[in-house]
């Protein structure tokens, strides 16, 4: 039963560390965090959804639900963080919070505020892996997770534009100096922050099968928290931190019931905050950096 | 306890988890007067005043101003006993003018030359008083007025000095006070120095500006490497070859 | 008065609380996204205290108060550690805890999840609501020209030179925090009182952040910032009727617009000073 819940944890931790990573990236390279990703996450799910219902089949659907949702984030850098670049780091963020509000209202209008879900032509098969019972619904979006995981990671370490995210995370004057475009690499950082935003929700959307404008609001603070507590600006951190949301979440709710579940996630973020405000892989900014 | 020296570090140490920034320091200041803190760079002298001023905790040994011990202070208990500090980099508020900088500064306790007999109306008319002569003090008159932050740099420096006098110091800690300052301005401020001399309080100067140092220093206190590797009057520590050692290579 | 309009008028006066709620840890530095579990404490307390312990109203607003504030003083102490995105994210998490708790526990005395009903024996007039507006806003009128403001907007603007000229920036972070609880829990005592119902769905994270957004959007270097803000946008949903469902949307889009194009707020700290400045003889100011 606990390897069960555990397995669960780590499915739902997956969809957490997606979100996580592409808050995460964001952060580590522009020190910026996007509040609208919750709701870039909820319309990759809709505009998945959206196109299966106009004909498309899932394999035309997701890839192009996600680089509309790239394309979605690239409005909100337009608007949200080109123009307000020296600005102290609380306005950047609150705009994007008007765009959250934006979104999602956009969203509830155009689609309507009820619950919709996917159409069960890919109805899950189970498997029974020892004691775990699986479904081929979650086999296909664990293996999705860790691919986009491993691939982003390799992209960041060892691509030329991975290298350039990099330098600009460091300081974006000497990246230029360097001959480095600062403006593209801010780009292709939000388009591909958006492309996983959006898959994130998508296979989020076919686990749990639940789509809905409202379903990126709680998804997208817990994404925040991952952030934090697995460290910040750290990729690593952000699947670790994912993980540790999710394998809470699930465990809490198998061992105390349903109202448990916020308690827990919550009282985990607050505890890891007071104890380790650097999170789990972060580092504490050295001491004599303060004056 | 007049007879107790206004400084003494014993045997303090500092460690930045493995890197030793201050090494066994041990030094005193007597009463009065200006007294000079040199060494190359990273020798560890802002950190001195970090540990001074309880910004940092220091890892061993004691600090004491007269009597009192400042290891266990926080910053704002050693601050409100009569030691203040200005800083490297500028760091003043943004939100404040010249004027307010001082008024902020200025706190109901009693610093050194608190007037605690007087009433509290006589208080409230007393910092203003106090507030009006520091700013005469260094020339800040015309700018009381003015948000601190878009001032000229040189007189970014004095407002820092001011905020700092504000505090009614019996020590008053310098941090690079010449630096970015141009010719005429280095010699305003040796002027400002010496007024505050004359005040009774004592100064403690981080500088690379030796003209400064050497022109109004009655005694420096030598660092390298988080070491006291010498002290003495401006003409010993000119001569002295362990000295002219630490610094060579490096531009003055 | 219509009923319509007295509604409207008690919206503005309990948000301008809130917005006054969020300013006070503002001002130290402190951004806190979770004055809405505070609000909640308040309210179920103040409850509480009126329908099943049958207090007058008054003392139970006063102990709703302190409730939420000496709550708000627990959380300052650690939340001193930390700092910027990492408050907020902390602030929330422990708004998120209140309102969780309010739908968990306590539920044979609050209705839990299905709310609580009946807050009816001592209600609450338009009158008691705006009086407490009235005293904070003085309160903080004359808070804001003393030395403690001052002291507060220094702290604000750098917290560690501010202790290095002798502010005791702990009383000063972990007070102006719990003050902010304190109102918060006015607030919603008050707000319990006048509607006569109160569930904790209510007070969540996105009531937390429309107060931030009363404080920063009007002008978050004053306190009169967080009022315009408040009053500015209890107004505006009903100024824009015509736009039906599309209000949020619109609001968001306010959002934006006002970031790009004026981020300090509507009210700076200049535009008084120019005021004062130009509408007094000699400098006799601070």
């Amino acid at each position: 039963m606990f390897i069960q819940q555990l397995f669960n944890g780590v499915m739902l931790g997956s969809t957490y560390a997606l979100i996580a990573m592409a808050f995460t990236l964001l952060m580590g390279i522009l020190n910026m965090l996007n509040f609208a990703i919750g709701e870039v996450f909820m319309l990759g799910a809709i505009f998945c959804l959206t196109f299966i219902k106009l004909g498309l089949s899932i394999y035309w659907a997701f890839p192009l639900a996600v680089l509309c949702t790239g394309g979605v984030n690239l409005v909100i850098e337009r608007f949200s963080f080109r123009p307000l670049r020296h600005a102290p780091p609380l306005v950047p963020l609150l705009s994007t919070i008007g765009f959250s509000i934006l979104l999602q209202n956009s969203a509830e209008n155009f689609f309507g505020s009820e619950r919709a879900q996917f159409p069960p032509g890919m109805a899950p098969i189970d498997f029974q892996f020892g004691p775990i019972l699986v479904s081929s619904t979650q086999i296909l979006i664990l293996l999705a997770a860790i691919l986009f995981m491993i691939s982003l990671d390799l992209f960041i370490q060892h691509t030329r534009t991975g290298r350039g995210m990099r330098a600009v995370a460091e300081s974006s004057e000497t990246a230029s100096i360097l001959g480095v475009e600062s403006n593209r690499i801010v780009a292709i950082t939000f388009f591909v922050t958006g492309v996983f935003a959006g898959a994130s929700g998508i296979l989020f959307g076919l686990s749990f099968s639940i789509v809905s404008p409202f379903m990126g609001i709680e998804p997208g603070i817990k994404g925040i928290a991952a952030m934090i507590v697995g460290g910040m600006g750290n990729l690593r951190g952000a699947i670790v931190g994912g993980m540790f949301i999710g394998i809470i979440e699930v465990l809490s709710v198998a061992y105390f019931g349903a109202p448990a579940k916020d308690f827990a996630v919550y009282g985990a973020l607050f505890i890891a905050l007071v104890l380790r405000p650097q999170g789990i892989l972060g580092t504490l900014q050295a001491e004599r950096e303060r004056i | 306890m007049n007879q107790k020296p206004i400084l003494a570090l014993t045997s303090v140490s500092k460690n930045f988890g493995g890197v030793l920034a201050v090494h066994d320091l041990t030094f005193q200041i007597p009463r009065d007067g200006v007294y000079g803190l040199i060494g190359p760079n990273g020798a560890g002298k802002t950190t001195v005043f970090n540990l001074i001023t309880g910004v940092y905790p220091s890892s061993t040994g004691s600090i004491k101003t007269g009597c009192q011990e400042l290891t266990r202070m926080k910053p704002f208990q050693i601050t409100r006993i009569g030691v203040a500090r200005t800083f490297q980099t500028i760091r003043l508020f943004k939100s404040l003018t010249t004027l307010e900088h001082v008024r902020v500064a200025q706190r109901p306790y009693s610093g050194e030359k608190g007037s605690e007999a007087a009433g509290r109306r006589g208080r409230e008319r007393n910092f203003k008083k106090e507030a009006d002569e520091i700013l005469e003090l260094l020339g800040l008159g015309n700018v009381r007025s003015s948000q601190a932050i878009t001032l000229p740099y040189g007189t970014q420096r004095k407002v820092e000095i001011a905020r700092a006098l504000a505090i009614q110091p019996k020590l008053l800690l310098l941090d690079e006070p010449a630096a970015g300052l141009n010719t005429h301005e280095t010699a305003d401020l040796l002027k400002t120095l010496g007024k505050i001399r004359r005040l009774g309080i004592t100064l403690l100067i981080i500088e690379h500006d030796m003209r400064i140092i050497m022109e109004i220093c009655d005694h420096i206190f030598v660092l390298n490497f988080g070491q006291l590797i010498a002290e003495g009057s401006p003409d010993a520590i000119r001569h002295n070859d362990q000295v002219i050692g630490a610094y060579l290579g490096k531009e003055d | 008065m219509s009923s319509y309009f007295l509604d409207l008028l008690t919206s503005v006066g309990i948000n301008i609380l809130l917005a006054l709620s969020v300013y006070a840890p503002l001002a130290t530095g402190q951004l806190s996204v979770g004055n809405a579990g505070f609000m909640a404490v308040g309210a179920y307390v103040s409850a509480i205290l009126t329908v099943h312990l049958h207090w007058p109203l008054f003392p139970a607003l006063v102990v709703g108060g302190l409730a939420a504030g000496i709550i708000g003083l627990l959380v300052g102490f650690p939340a001193l550690r930390i700092r910027g995105i990492f408050l907020a994210m902390v602030t929330l998490a422990f708004g998120e805890i209140v309102r969780n708790f309010f739908m968990n526990f306590l539920t044979s005395l609050t209705g839990g999840a299905y709310g609580f009903r009946g807050i009816g024996s001592t209600p609450v007039s338009l009158t008691w609501i705006w009086g407490w507006v009235f005293f904070f806003l003085v309160f903080f009128f004359f808070l804001t020209r003393s030395r403690i403001g001052l002291i507060m907007l220094a702290t604000h603007d750098d917290d560690t030179v501010s202790e290095l000229i002798g502010v005791n920036v702990v009383i000063l972070k972990v007070g102006s925090f719990g003050l902010g609880a304190m109102i918060a829990g006015i607030a919603g005592g008050l707000y319990a009182h006048y509607y006569l119902y109160i569930e904790p769905e209510f007070f969540n994270v996105w009531n937390s952040i429309h107060m931030v957004l009363f404080v920063i959007l009007g002008g978050m270097m004053t306190f009169w910032g967080g009022i315009l803000g408040a009053i500015i946008f209890t107004f505006l949903p009903e100024m824009l009727r015509f736009l039906h469902d599309w209000r949020g949307a619109f609001f968001g889009a306010v959002i934006i617009g006002l970031m790009i194009a004026r981020p300090s707020g509507l009210i700076t700290r200049e535009i008084l000073r120019l005021d004062f400045w130009l509408s007094r003889r000699k400098g006799n100011k601070a």
